[in-house]
């Protein structure tokens, strides 16, 4: 009966997991004044917290920055109360209309990006420019031909740079997902210039005094750049009724007093001894705090889609090794076959987008998407797992079950699967510690765990390699704890071998 | 009890069982003996559908069991197996060896299969080891335990499967006598082996195999003393 009732609780909790699964599907949208948001009353507001002084994790853990006040301001003036949703730069263009109502990301109104969206009003005025090593000889566009060039992926850095490179085929762009990585790169040789935001750029410039300087843009042609708000297309009413509020905070001092604040204020950050480093990494503002809550993140995810994973897995494990009696294999057999070959087939990270992005489209649960992804990806590994597992019980097994009257299931129940399992145990904690590190990925769907959040503290730091190596820290001791208890588990379950 | 009629069966290529007719009665000791190879486990393992006949038709009870209409798990209640390599599930304790299948199969209750379990374990001199798994007996004792496993189903029929080929003298010597004991009982077996001596004390009927085919039978006496086949000779004078 114990286990009767183990797989009832399993059961329970994939049944409820479907359950959040299919509200997600039909929860329908609200209905309000002349336009409608996504939830009721709510203005859902995707960012990339990556990119300071516009947006960046503040001491709260919560985003913040210009943008992000500029927005709850126009959020007010138009009655809503305004949730930030933290996500993936590349992500947000995409999921304007569907996971969010708006992006604001101090983003640039191009003509490609017009295509996908609309945007409202310029609210900000933004410089691109060019970071360069200080004895570096690059002073104008002219420069740049046969160079190494780098820029953020997504950001209008990319586009100007992508210009270059049509204009300069010698050139060679290389894009990162964080500027931080850029410049440690510039520092490192590897790039030559950066094409970045004014800001930023007059940032990196002053840490790292001496090594680095910044080229105004004009010396490049850059034109002034547009910062405005990105919302669905051929939505009027939420247009004008954002472009109403926009007036309306530069018009009351608001915007002016933001600007201050964030834009205007001086530049603190200094170029600082590793102690220091540390300090602002970890301790500075309880940065430790956010750490954890991502580890927490982390292993949520893992956790639950390990059970997921377990439960779907014996099921795929038995389809697979199922055989009629003539002795053939059924279609299911086959089905289960080729479920395994997508999933092993597949970059696991495409399949986190393709479910975000297309397959749960109407979920903004990210958890619940992320949970399942890994839980249907882990399920594939487990089935492979469980079925050497029960291919290495010895035939006799099931013989003597079935001669004794037991259908091959009842088998399988009672004798072979036990076995098997416990013999695949250590292979299945295995998996599991897997599973923890590759959660590293679900930045990508606007959740923060541990190495997002290292991402965000190494932004709002300009810290590159500090943060980053604290969460490389945290996941290998964890790891380390875990996979010593793999071991322990492993030499008991030899003491006591059967057979 | 049992008949089959015209049973064959090919591996492949292999055509391991030609025609083969017999019927075994109530309450019979048959021992089926023969060279390697020549189809008598195969054919043992046929009368449970353990292999699936190519052709060919079995009966239990009246019951045509190579109709795929009926059930054969349920048959196979009736109709045990004990096997050479012994088969008790690895992952279960003696006491739950036995009383798996009557709890399971035939809701027993747990209280009742337990006592009847250490009734039959006390026989069998082996109701000190309950509770140890399969991997802490000896290869005698294990046998034993699955003779009584199959005991506890209180089944018509059971099939031996060279119970004895596993185990050393000493060994063999005690699960021959658990099978002599059960035979005594009335119990109908049948029995694949190569100890002479038991077919000769136990069995009510030998039958001969060679090259897939059932080759003479005949009561132990005659089949040991007056061989009538030249093949049957050849194979008495190898192994005699």
């Amino acid at each position: 009966m114990k286990v009767f009732k183990k797989n009832f609780a399993i059961l329970t909790i994939l049944f409820v997991v479907l359950e959040i699964f299919s509200f997600g599907f039909l929860g329908l949208k609200a209905r309000a004044l002349a336009f409608e948001t996504i939830n009721e009353g709510v203005l859902t507001v995707g960012t990339e917290a990556g990119f300071p002084p516009f947006e960046y994790i503040g001491e709260d853990g919560n985003p913040t920055g210009f943008d992000i006040e500029f927005i709850k301001a126009v959020g007010e003036k138009m009655g809503l109360k305004v949730e930030i949703q933290d996500m993936d730069f590349n992500s947000l263009v995409a999921s304007v209309g569907t996971k969010i109502d708006i992006a604001i990301a101090g983003m640039t109104v191009t003509e490609e990006r017009k295509l996908a969206v609309d945007f409202s009003e310029k609210y900000y005025d933004a410089e691109q420019c060019v970071i360069t090593r200080k004895d570096s000889k690059i002073e104008s566009s002219s420069d740049l031909s046969g160079v190494t060039i780098a820029a953020q992926l997504g950001t209008t850095g990319n586009i100007l740079a992508d210009e270059i490179v049509e204009n300069h085929p010698e050139t060679i762009l290389k894009t990162y997902d964080k500027f931080n990585n850029a410049v440690n790169d510039l520092r490192a040789k590897r790039v030559d210039a950066i094409i970045l935001d004014k800001f930023p750029a007059r940032t990196f410039e002053k840490i790292y005094k001496g090594e680095l300087k910044t080229i105004p843009g004009d010396q490049f042609d850059f034109e002034i750049e547009k910062y405005a708000i990105a919302m669905p297309k051929n939505n009027p009413s939420l247009q004008s009724a954002i472009n109403e509020a926009i007036s309306e905070v530069k018009n009351d001092g608001t915007y002016d007093k933001i600007l201050d604040k964030y834009i205007n204020a001086d530049i603190s950050s200094d170029s600082k001894g590793l102690w220091a480093q540390f300090v602002s990494s970890f301790i500075e503002s309880n940065r430790f705090v956010l750490y954890l809550n991502g580890l927490l993140v982390s292993i949520e995810i893992s956790v639950f889609a390990a059970l997921i994973g377990l439960a779907l897995g014996m099921v795929l494990a038995l389809m697979k090794i199922a055989k009629n009696h003539k002795g053939k294999r059924p279609i299911f057999s086959y089905i289960a076959d080729f479920y395994i070959d997508i999933i092993r087939g597949t970059p696991l990270v495409l399949q986190l987008l393709i479910m975000w992005f297309i397959i749960m489209q109407s979920s903004k649960n990210g958890i619940l998407v992320a949970t399942l992804t890994f839980g249907l990806n882990s399920a594939a590994y487990v089935a492979e797992i469980i079925r050497s597992g029960i291919l290495a019980i010895s035939k006799g097994q099931m013989e003597a079950g079935i001669s004794m009257g037991f259908s091959k299931i009842q088998t399988m129940r009672y004798v072979v699967l036990p076995q098997a399992l416990k013999n695949s145990l250590p292979s299945l904690c295995n998996e599991f510690i897997s599973l923890l590190k590759e959660t590293a990925i679900v930045g990508y769907v606007a959740l923060s765990d541990l190495t997002r959040v290292a991402n965000q503290i190494s932004s709002a730091t300009y810290q590159p390699f500090m943060p980053l190596i604290g969460a490389a820290l945290i996941y290998f001791v964890l790891i380390k704890i875990l996979s010593s208890l793999v071991k322990m588990l492993e030499k008991r379950l030899n003491k006591y071998d059967i057979c | 009890m049992i008949s089959v009629k015209n049973l064959e069966k090919h591996f492949g290529e292999n055509h391991v069982l030609k025609n083969i007719n017999c019927k075994i009665n109530d309450g019979e000791t048959i021992v089926i003996i023969g060279p390697s190879g020549s189809g008598k486990s195969t054919f043992l393992r046929c009368l449970n559908l353990l292999e699936a006949p190519s052709s060919g038709q079995i009966w239990f009870d009246d019951v045509e069991i190579t109709d795929n209409k009926n059930d054969i798990n349920k048959i196979r209640q009736k109709m045990n197996m004990v096997f050479q390599q012994f088969n008790l599930y690895n992952n279960l304790t003696v006491l739950k060896n036995i009383t798996l299948a009557p709890i399971k199969l035939k809701k027993v209750e747990k209280k009742q299969a337990e006592k009847e379990a250490m009734a039959l374990l006390e026989q069998i001199d082996l109701s000190d080891k309950a509770s140890a798994y399969p991997s802490q007996l000896s290869g005698g004792q294990r046998q034993r335990v699955a003779i009584v496993r199959s005991l506890a189903m209180k089944p018509k029929v059971v099939l031996f499967d060279e119970p004895t080929s596993a185990l050393d003298p000493e060994m063999t010597a005690e699960v021959l006598k658990a099978m002599e004991k059960l035979s005594q009982l009335g119990l109908t077996m049948i029995c694949v082996t190569h100890e002479m001596e038991f077919a000769k004390k136990v069995a009510n009927r030998v039958i001969f195999m060679e090259d897939g085919q059932i080759v003479e039978e005949n009561q132990p006496n005659e089949i040991f003393s007056n061989p009538q086949s030249e093949r049957l000779k050849s194979f008495l004078s190898k192994i005699l």
